[in-house]
């Protein structure tokens, strides 16, 4: 490797040949596979031995070894071993956030210097083409944001503005939300939970439509207009992105919020607001990951009332029961919950709270005298059932505005 | 850029040139703005104050969603805006929203609601009711700048907050404006 090679690589940056060109040229000097991944191990650019798929696995990050720290490049060399290439040379800029990596299936020393030269020359690129990304994705999704803000009323204008983007959107399509589910004592934040999710998408789903707003990514899929048929398929299709998610990032999980489907894009804005609704109210209520804003039931009327309503609601219909649970340290709260989550059914729901029949029963009859209802007749059923979910839904600790 | 209201009622006096330089700014027989005197008991202590409150341009508005005219959209700042000439004044949003900021206008018989006055916004300047309060109690704030927004309900806290409104509001001091025992506690 002389100066002279090493230079050849600053070019290629220079002159924006891109990562494919730069990573051929690493691989005609060492003569070894070689490849550039970004930090969520995709392969951009070369191929490798035995190797098919679109991403590396993780396992090439574990077990590396620092070699050497360049202080003028600042790039650092590592030294791995992994299944199916054995030991291999690695190398990243220095720093808290890398862009990438470069993977050489060599041990050669004198492999040292061209892969750093190769690192140093990459990052450049990859520096320059992610501001280049940011800068389009800025202007991408300020067209998204006017469109589900309804700033575009005229669905043919929307379909010209999309085509400059390349978005069909003369065809229908369905919206959803996507967030980082959290709970409670649990932390399940991850930076870059996005990128991994956009990037799923984008490769499972021909013409999905992607935007992040707001700590959320605002995804339309194109979808044939037809019967709630296909809300089975769209389940389907969330299940498979959180275990495609669960590999590229262990722990993380999503929830959803899916609006109803409309067919004209002019329609696309109250889609965006049903599915908030769905994600800000159903998730805390229904427990489930996914949720449609059509399956709110009454809480999409409940939501918006005045809170000291709801409270008084609230206080009036469940109110001695709330009360008694932690005045008699008792459990009628969550025996109420599971037997109604089982619809009624004493065995199943004893079977699940892992007590006797005849003690729920007991526990059941108790919360019947402490309500003065009887938890036989519908109408009742449906008070309680309300009255539960008005009290899991403002005890939500919403935002609101303040310092 | 977000932007919203910001309103800290340990400055505000309650004199209600707010809802005079809205009312006046956009010529209604009635004002956009409303200035609620609230007053809060807990452990003998009497706090009163005021709260000056429009629409809050919400980050989820709910009469977004329910209008079936399509009458409302946002601006990339936050602004919402509400086309009176589509308006068929069916009320949907008056009843939807939380803080009751749509307002029926029986002359024109369309639902109207505060714009930001986003024409002066527009032209650099502050909107009516912030530019003439004397207290400077109420201004415009890009919510991004703020670091913990939406930490805290409203202090008259009317809804569970799933609108997220753009609205600002200091926490009260505890030596300012608030009656102890029925009197002064400066």
């Amino acid at each position: 490797m002389t100066p002279d090679s090493q230079m050849v690589f600053l070019e290629y940056a220079a002159q924006r040949r891109g990562l494919p060109a730069i990573i051929a040229h690493l691989a005609e000097l060492t003569d070894c596979p070689c490849c550039f991944c970004d930090p969520g191990l995709q392969i951009l650019a070369g191929e490798l031995p035995d190797w098919d798929k679109p991403d590396l696995p993780p396992a090439v990050l574990d077990n590396l070894t620092p070699l050497a720290h360049s202080a003028n490049s600042g790039v650092v060399l590592f030294q791995g071993q992994c299944a199916p290439w054995g030991s291999y040379l690695a190398a990243m800029p220095d720093s808290a956030q890398p862009l990438g990596y470069i993977f050489l299936i060599s041990r050669n020393p004198a492999h040292h210097f061209p892969l750093t030269a190769a690192a140093l020359s990459a990052s450049v690129e990859c520096s320059r083409l992610e501001q280049e990304q940011r800068i389009h994705r800025h202007y991408q999704n300020e067209f998204i944001l006017d469109l589900l803000y309804n700033n575009i009323t005229n669905a043919a204008m929307i379909a010209h503005r999309a085509q400059l983007w390349g978005f069909d959107l003369s065809q229908p399509y369905q919206l959803l939300l996507l967030a980082p589910a959290s709970h409670p004592g649990t932390v399940v934040f991850c930076r870059d939970w996005s990128g991994h999710l956009e990037t799923i998408i984008r490769r499972t789903t021909a013409g999905a439509i992607i935007s992040d707003h707001d700590d959320q990514l605002i995804v339309l899929v194109h979808r044939p207009q037809g019967p709630a048929s296909q809300r089975k398929e769209l389940i389907q299709w969330l299940n498979v992105l959180q275990e495609q998610l669960s590999v590229r990032a262990p722990g993380m999980a999503i929830i959803a919020g899916i609006g109803r489907f409309y067919p004209q894009p002019n329609n696309l804005h109250r889609a965006y607001q049903e599915a908030k609704v769905a994600i800000t109210v159903g998730h805390h209520i229904q427990g489930s990951p996914f949720i449609f804003f059509d399956d709110l039931g009454v809480l999409r009327l409940v939501f918006q009332q005045n809170l000291q309503d709801l409270e008084d609601y609230v206080e009036q219909t469940i109110g001695p029961l709330l009360q008694y649970d932690p005045e008699h340290d008792s459990d009628l709260m969550s025996s109420l919950l599971v037997y109604l989550e089982k619809s009624g059914d004493i065995k199943k729901a004893a079977d699940t709270l892992y007590i006797h029949v005849n003690t729920l029963r007991y526990r059941i009859k108790k919360i019947e005298e402490l309500l003065n209802v009887d938890l036989r007749q519908y109408s009742h059923i449906v008070t309680v059932q309300t009255a539960l979910q008005i009290h899991r839904m403002i005890s939500i600790p919403h935002s609101s505005g303040g310092f | 850029m977000p932007l919203g209201f910001s309103f800290d009622p340990n400055l505000c006096l309650g004199c209600r040139v707010c809802e005079t330089a809205c009312q006046t700014a956009k010529k209604l027989p009635f004002s956009l703005r409303k200035v609620l005197s609230v007053k809060k008991t807990a452990d003998r202590l009497v706090r009163h104050y005021f709260i000056s409150m429009a629409c809050n341009h919400c980050q989820d508005p709910e009469c977004f969603r329910v209008c079936r005219e399509n009458t409302c959209r946002k601006r990339r700042d936050g602004i919402i805006l509400h086309d009176s000439g589509k308006c068929t004044a069916c009320h949907r949003c008056i009843r939807a929203c939380p803080f009751d900021a749509p307002r029926y206008d029986p002359l024109s018989r369309k639902v109207i609601r505060c714009d930001f006055c986003h024409d002066r916004i527009d032209r650099g300047e502050l909107p009516a009711c912030v530019e003439e309060c004397p207290t400077h109690a109420l201004t415009v704030t890009d919510l991004e700048e703020i670091p913990q927004r939406n930490q805290h309900l409203l202090p008259d806290n009317k809804t569970f907050g799933a609108t997220r409104p753009h609205l600002a509001i200091k926490p009260l001091r505890s030596q300012s404006q608030f009656l102890y025992n029925g009197r002064l506690d400066l």
